[in-house]
């Protein structure tokens, strides 16, 4: 349901061309050069500090990139305000820290930026918040408040507000990191189901099980670069650059 | 710079060095952008100025022009607005003043308007983001025109009082001399003799119209030194006071602390307005003003006038007894100093409190003595003593200086005893039971381990009841006592010009808002935990 | 099995079956005594605090209270109390202040019963309070009314003393000479009303001119030879009974008992020829010669027990007409000695008063005026509360949503409501006649009314600024913020005075068309200003801690930055900080104060207005500031023990996420 169709007939739906940040006077981004295919699973992992959050929150134009050029769904990521309006219509994100409202319920927070961005009415919003709540495993938690619910659960009304507006593009930065190990399972179980739905995913995780599993592709980054983008096989299995296999000795 | 693919775009391997970083490029602000588009600003100008002056008539007559259209337009619609004429004349006097702050709105704000259209056309035609979608435009346009909206109201007010005040406003009344009685504070009548001596600029100094007694300025400063004598008594009484009662608050004793709460509780509840004229009219009021039946307690004489006590005078055996005092402490910091290394080398205590006052009071004591010996005491005290009507000889604090300084104690000091008791709370008990646990007394634990932190905690709030009392200092006006705001009013009474003296106190004000606050957090940076 | 357990101090050892039975602490430790040694007597230190401060409170509280009861003079609260509460607004239009306050008092209730937690406390409190006062103007009834006296000098007699009586009430009349102990006493011998005739020849007057001659020597009080006549007449000036006093030193009473209710003089004549006096010689009294009589004098009080002290308030006034009739011409024997006791304002208490008359004539007034607002107010709380937390506590929830629809709505148009009420109608006659309201000019409000008005109305007001201020302020565009901060600084870098004067003075120039505002717009402007700049701060303060997350979700959602803010940053946020801005509220209260300096009356202004303009009330600063005080304190305290309740339920937290 997007407005813009994609223009290019390549195929990707995210690309990135020599796109690079800085804040201030540091780069955190170096000539990065992406490209993602509809329907993929891409997993970006990388040490802390290596820039993978900032490259998928430039995506959605939370952060602005300021050379290089971001295609998302044929839609060039700029100051135009339509296109940027556009762009987070098509792409969802998942924080790390759920950044649910605490204030309101968890059918409130499926529901609001459906009735407000999407301008559905409220029948069809809570409609498809039930839906989504069943796909995600807690339709019973609908009128509870985000502080009664654990972790794991936010965690998921998170994915759910975030399919709500039926993006074309998850994104999703850290979904597991704060979550207590009991927790990580339920989600990413949820992840996995969306996986094999069809829906095209870029993820930044630690989770090299989900990894192994589900992804398409793997990119490592280090220091602001993408240092190796390969199939998960060869990636764990038979990595081929130097600062590749030093990050996984370190982690398996 | 391209990274080197080595396989296809899905699948890469990056060989390229890793670590280079290059520099940010150029930063896209304001300032720069004006630069790059000089002849854009001066372009807009010309046209400005070229318009202005082509249709000065027309502006000039713009306001009648307008009124007129609006009785036509008025008229044919059927309602007459000759009743109106007089609203209209009100109505078409701002409406030149809008219009002149108008102008002055678009010449301010006009380059930033004149840029951001550029910009947006420009980069519209670079890069195809219309310009009514830019963010970039919008963010700007908001922001000039905001500003043209804020420089068109203030300017407009500015003109309008400048029509509507009777007395023109001049800004020359500080220099002029006016006569009224300021009955406490340094006289402002007499020359500053002591002008002449600041070296360099002295002279010009003490020629200063502005400076020349029996000026408003003059009288403004008895003003401020009046505020500054209650204020800076205040401030060092109610945070004594304040600790007092905080500790109390926190106390074992049942009986002090609910005592304390009510302390707290009442002082904080009533308006300091209300407190103010209890003691100034219900206490002092009271008391007797002629001095004959004055309270007397030894040389001090408590009447509804004031308080007379004796005035410290000092004699020519002073400087001795001033020399040795300054021995005294430089010798105590050294002691003490000497006593924190002898602490840290062999762990004997150190005392440094009781060998520091051996220094300065001992040093103090000789210096006493030597004075003695040589002439005298270093001291004299100037009694007061009962004439027929008053006192003459020995200092006074009056009435509403007495009032002013225990009133803000007393109202402050509620404020900063709650203060107090939430910071020394805040320290968490396992920290005095850590404390404790090592064997560190009472004391120790408070000095060391509990206060440090508490005041990090103290500090702010602090920081807030300061520039509250200084600001409550100015309720002195209801109570006789010619503080800056006081003394403010009445030369405004004199003189007329509300506008400037406003401007005057205000900033006055400010500026010793600004002062306690840079003061305060110094100290508070200097409280700052160290963290990674 | 009863050896089983081995003393503690080997090495092996089996418990007994049963545990020991669990014993109560040492004496010493618990109860009353316990609670003593630990909170009062723990230290040696401890010890000497408790005794000194104990030492220094009870005669502290003394002092006070034996000021307040026995000297000080109440009744400048008890006369001018409809000044103090609602100014000078129209006697007859005050009923529509009334009405106000009734819907200020149902709405609390309403507010504190649906969203209040459980104030079965403040009621219960409060219904003690009323009861008390009900109570006290019963017991108030049975007392004796306290003593007027009159000063009796050789010089002047006085004139007939008009008081209202019931029949078979008892008058006492007693005459007290006053020899040289008495008025070379430093203190005040009498206690009691002393008639206080302007003047010269008041009894103050004439008792500090007599003392001073006695220091003087010039007086010698020792020829007594008061001889009296006391009669009792009716309202025509018929004589209804008539008694005579013979010279003695000692005290002479008189009883006069009232045939009926009304009107009645008490006259004492001065026989000015004198009858043979006696002397006591040997212990046989003696008449003695005429050559040596002295003439009718001496120094004497008259002292009438029985007589209320008259009431100058208009209500009074009017039931007493009614009772009792108009007040009766006086017949003088002659101009000079005519001093006569009608009016309230000729009395006044000399000397320590007892508690029964502290009662009777301070206490009991002050009850009766407010009795019935008392009552009143207290019942319809009660009510509302009831309403609001039957509605809280009830099963269905669209009840309690609609309960506090309906307080919401109530308090957001009680506000211009309100003002309506206060304010009228220019033109009442355009109006529906039901809501003819004739206009009361704005200078005309004053008093607590207008101190409620104030606080409110600025506090309403400044809300929305203050929110647009705090947004500006962290907005990320330059200029709206630099304006925001220079606004918010300046403003609250300065005191409020200098505000207010700003806004009395400098604002109407601001356009010709202004210069006609009332001063009581200037003023709510200027404080408006000064309240939104606070507020901002504070909105300032719970924006600050709403964390950025929230905000990149929904712009990661979409929503448009007005949405954002609307839906989530400003909703956590002002619920954050609703304990900050209460006890803001509380400090605007406080400093609606500082508008009685700019000459408007409110509250405050009004009592300086009583005291310092009125000559009859100057003496009772004292009395008056410490009422303004205890009123201030109390709504002051009630309002931040709200706020403190609301923040020990958490309302002042953003919620919190449990983490996982």
């Amino acid at each position: 349901m997007s407005e813009q169709s994609n223009s290019n007939g390549s195929g990707y739906i995210i690309e990135c061309q020599d796109v690079n940040k800085w804040f201030g006077e540091f780069h955190v981004l170096k000539d990065i050069n992406m490209k993602v295919k509809e329907r993929e699973v891409v997993v970006v992992i990388g040490p802390s500090g290596s820039g993978k959050s900032t490259l998928i929150r430039c995506i959605n134009r939370l952060e602005e990139h300021q050379e290089g050029k971001i295609l998302v769904d044929g839609i060039e990521l700029s100051n135009d305000l339509k296109n940027i309006n556009a762009i987070r219509r098509e792409t969802g994100m998942v924080f790390q820290s759920f950044n649910l409202f605490p204030h309101l319920t968890v059918m409130q927070n499926i529901t609001l930026a459906q009735r407000y961005v999407r301008r559905r009415p409220r029948r069809d919003a809570e409609d498809m918040a039930r839906q989504l709540l069943q796909r995600v495993g807690i339709p019973e938690q609908a009128n509870k408040y985000p502080g009664q619910l654990s972790g794991g659960q936010q965690q998921r009304v998170a994915i759910a507000r975030a399919l709500a507006m039926q993006p074309k593009i998850m994104l999703f930065d850290e979904p597991t990191s704060a979550l207590d190990p009991e927790m990580i399972k339920e989600v990413l179980d949820v992840m996995k189901e969306l996986a094999r739905s069809g829906m095209t995913m870029l993820v930044v995780t630690h989770e090299m099980g989900f990894a192994r599993e589900v992804a398409d592709r793997v990119i490592f980054m280090d220091s602001g670069r993408i240092v190796e983008i390969g199939t998960p096989e060869h990636f764990f299995e038979n990595p081929s650059h130097e600062r590749t296999k030093l990050f996984l000795s370190q982690i398996l | 710079m391209t990274a080197k693919y080595s396989r296809t775009d899905d699948f890469f391997v990056n060989t390229a060095d890793l670590s280079a970083r290059r520099p940010p490029p150029r930063p896209q602000n304001t300032a720069v952008q004006i630069l790059q588009l000089p002849a854009v600003i001066v372009a807009s100008y010309l046209v400005y100025i070229g318009g202005t002056i082509f249709f000065w008539n027309l502006l000039n007559d713009f306001p009648t022009v307008l009124a007129i259209l609006v009785k036509i337009l008025a008229s044919k619609v059927g309602i007459h607005l000759d009743s109106l004429d007089a609203f209209l004349d009100i109505f078409i006097v701002n409406i030149a003043n809008v219009v002149e702050a108008g102008w002055l709105g678009f010449l301010v704000a006009f380059p930033y308007i004149i840029y951001s259209m550029a910009n947006g056309l420009l980069v519209q035609w670079r890069t195809d983001i219309p310009i009514y979608r830019n963010i970039v435009f919008l963010s700007n346009i908001t922001q000039s025109v905001f500003l043209f909206a804020v420089i068109v109201g203030l300017y407009t007010l500015m003109l309008n009082v400048k029509d509507n005040t009777q007395i023109p406003i001049n800004w020359n009344v500080v220099s002029r001399r006016f006569s009224v009685e300021v009955s406490e504070g340094p006289d402002f009548n007499t020359e500053l003799t002591w002008l002449k001596d600041i070296p360099l600029v002295g002279d010009s100094l003490a020629d200063a119209a502005i400076l020349r007694p029996g000026t408003a300025t003059r009288a403004l400063m008895t003003g401020v030194i009046n505020t500054l004598r209650a204020v800076l008594l205040a401030l060092v009484f109610s945070t004594l006071l304040g600790i007092f009662v905080g500790i109390g608050l926190l106390s074992n004793n049942w009986l002090v602390r609910n005592l304390s709460t009510i302390y707290v509780e009442i002082f904080r509840n009533t308006p300091l307005l209300v407190q103010l004229f209890f003691i100034f009219r219900g206490l002092l009021g009271v008391l007797p003003t002629s001095p004959r039946d004055a309270y007397k307690f030894g040389d001090f004489y408590l009447s509804g006038r004031g308080l007379n006590f004796p005035k410290v005078l000092t004699t020519d055996t002073y400087p001795y007894f001033l020399v040795s005092i300054i021995i005294g402490l430089v010798v105590g910091v050294f002691l003490w100093r000497w006593r924190l290394k002898v602490q840290d080398e062999t762990g004997k205590p150190a005392n440094t409190l009781a060998w520091f006052s051996l220094a300065f009071l001992g040093l103090g004591a000789i210096g006493l003595g030597l004075a003695f010996a040589l002439g005298g005491s270093p001291f004299k005290l100037d009694y007061p003593v009962l004439d027929r009507f008053n006192f003459s000889g020995g200092s006074r604090w009056s009435s509403g200086y007495l009032t002013l300084v225990v009133g803000l104690t007393l109202y402050t000091g509620a404020f900063i005893a709650d203060i107090v008791r939430a910071g020394i709370q805040s320290v968490s008990y396992g920290q005095i039971e850590a404390a404790r646990a090592h064997g560190l007394t009472s004391n120790q634990t408070l000095r060391l381990v509990v206060l440090p932190q508490a005041m990090r905690l103290i500090v702010p709030p602090l920081t807030n009841q300061y520039l509250n009392l200084s600001k409550n200092s100015s309720l002195a006006i209801a109570i006789g006592f010619y503080d800056l705001y006081n003394v403010a009013t009445v030369v405004q009474n004199q003189t007329g010009q509300a506008v400037a003296l406003f401007a005057i106190l205000m900033g006055t004000y400010l500026v010793i808002s600004l002062l306690i606050s840079l003061l305060m957090n110094m100290v508070n940076r200097s409280l700052r935990l160290k963290t990674r | 099995m009863s050896e089983v357990y081995h003393r503690p101090d080997e090495t092996f050892y089996v418990a007994p079956k049963e545990p020991p039975p669990s014993r109560r602490p040492p004496a010493l430790t618990i109860g009353p005594v316990g609670w003593l040694r630990k909170n009062l007597f723990s230290s040696v230190s401890n010890t000497l605090i408790t005794v000194i401060t104990v030492g220094l409170m009870a005669a502290f509280f003394y002092e006070l209270v034996t000021w307040s009861v026995a000297k000080a003079e109440w009744n400048v609260v008890n006369n001018t109390m409809r000044l103090m509460m609602v100014g000078l607004y129209p006697v007859d239009q005050i009923w529509r202040i009334e009405l106000i306050a009734i819907l200020l008092v149902f709405l609390s209730g309403l507010g504190l019963g649906v969203w209040g937690g459980n104030a079965r406390g403040f009621f219960i409190i409060a219904l003690m309070i009323i009861i008390a006062a009900l109570f006290i103007p019963i017991g108030a009834e049975k007392i004796e009314p306290p003593p007027i006296r009159f000063l009796i000098t050789p010089t002047d007699a006085i004139g007939p003393v008009v008081f209202v009586g019931d029949k078979d009430d008892t008058v006492r009349l007693s005459v007290e000479p006053i020899d040289d102990n008495a008025i070379a006493n430093e203190t005040s011998p009498f206690v009691g009303f002393i008639e206080n005739s302007p003047g010269s020849s008041s009894s103050r007057a004439l008792w500090n001119n007599a003392k001073a001659q006695v220091v003087a020597g010039t007086l010698d009080l020792t020829n007594y030879n008061l001889q009296l006549t006391v009669q009792l007449l009716d309202r025509s000036g018929k004589v209804l009974d008539e008694q005579l006093s013979t010279p003695t030193r000692r005290r002479v009473n008189f009883e006069f008992k009232l045939p009926a209710d009304g009107w009645y003089y008490v006259q004492v004549l001065r026989d000015e020829t004198s009858e043979a006096i006696y002397e006591t010689v040997d212990g046989v009294q003696l008449p003695i010669a005429p050559a040596r009589t002295l003439p009718n004098t001496g120094y004497a009080w008259i002292r009438i027990d029985g007589v209320d002290t008259m009431s100058s308030q208009v209500a009074d006034v009017e039931q007493r007409t009614k009772t009792y009739g108009e007040v009766p011409a006086i017949q003088c024997p002659s101009a000079a000695e005519c001093r006569r006791l009608l009016l309230e304002e000729n009395t006044r208490f000399e000397g320590a008063r007892s508690f029964s008359a502290f009662l009777k004539t301070q206490l009991d007034p002050f009850l009766q005026e407010i009795i019935v607002s008392l009552v009143v107010g207290f019942a319809v709380m009660l009510a509302a509360y009831s309403i609001g937390n039957f509605a809280k506590q009830s099963r269905n929830p669209s009840s309690k949503k609609a309960v506090s629809r309906v307080t919401i709505i109530g308090w957001i148009i009680f506000f211009p409501l309100s003002w309506i009420l206060l304010s009228g109608f220019k033109d009442p006659d355009s109006v529906h006649p039901f809501l003819r309201l004739p206009e009361v000019a704005q200078s005309l409000w004053g008093g607590l009314i207008l101190t409620i008005v104030l606080t409110f109305v600025s506090l309403t007001v400044a809300f929305p600024i203050g929110i647009l201020l705090a947004l500006g302020r962290r907005s990320k565009l330059p200029i709206i913020s630099i304006f925001c901060i220079l606004f918010i600084e300046v403003v609250r870098g300065v005191p409020l005075i200098t505000i207010l004067f700003m806004a009395k003075f400098i604002v109407p120039y601001f356009a010709k068309s202004m210069s006609d505002t009332e001063l009581l717009i200037r003023l709510l402007v200027g404080l408006t200003l000064f309240t939104a700049a606070y507020n901002a701060e504070i909105i300032r303060g719970g924006l600050q801690i709403i964390p950025k997350g929230q905000i990149e979700a929904s712009q990661a959602l979409g929503l448009n930055p007005f949405a954002t803010n609307a839906f989530i940053v400003l909703p956590q946020a002002l619920r954050a900080v609703i304990p900050a801005m209460m006890s803001q509220s509380v400090s605007l209260f406080k400093d609606t104060t500082l508008v009685s300096i700019v000459g408007l009356f409110e509250f405050l202004g009004m009592i300086e207005l009583i005291v310092n303009g009125q000559q009859i009330y100057r003496p009772y600063q004292r009395e008056a500031y410490l009422f303004v005080g205890v009123i201030y304190f109390i709504i002051s305290y009630i309002m931040s023990s709200l706020s403190r309740r609301l923040e020990e339920s958490g309302a002042g937290t953003v919620r919190k996420m449990r983490k996982a």
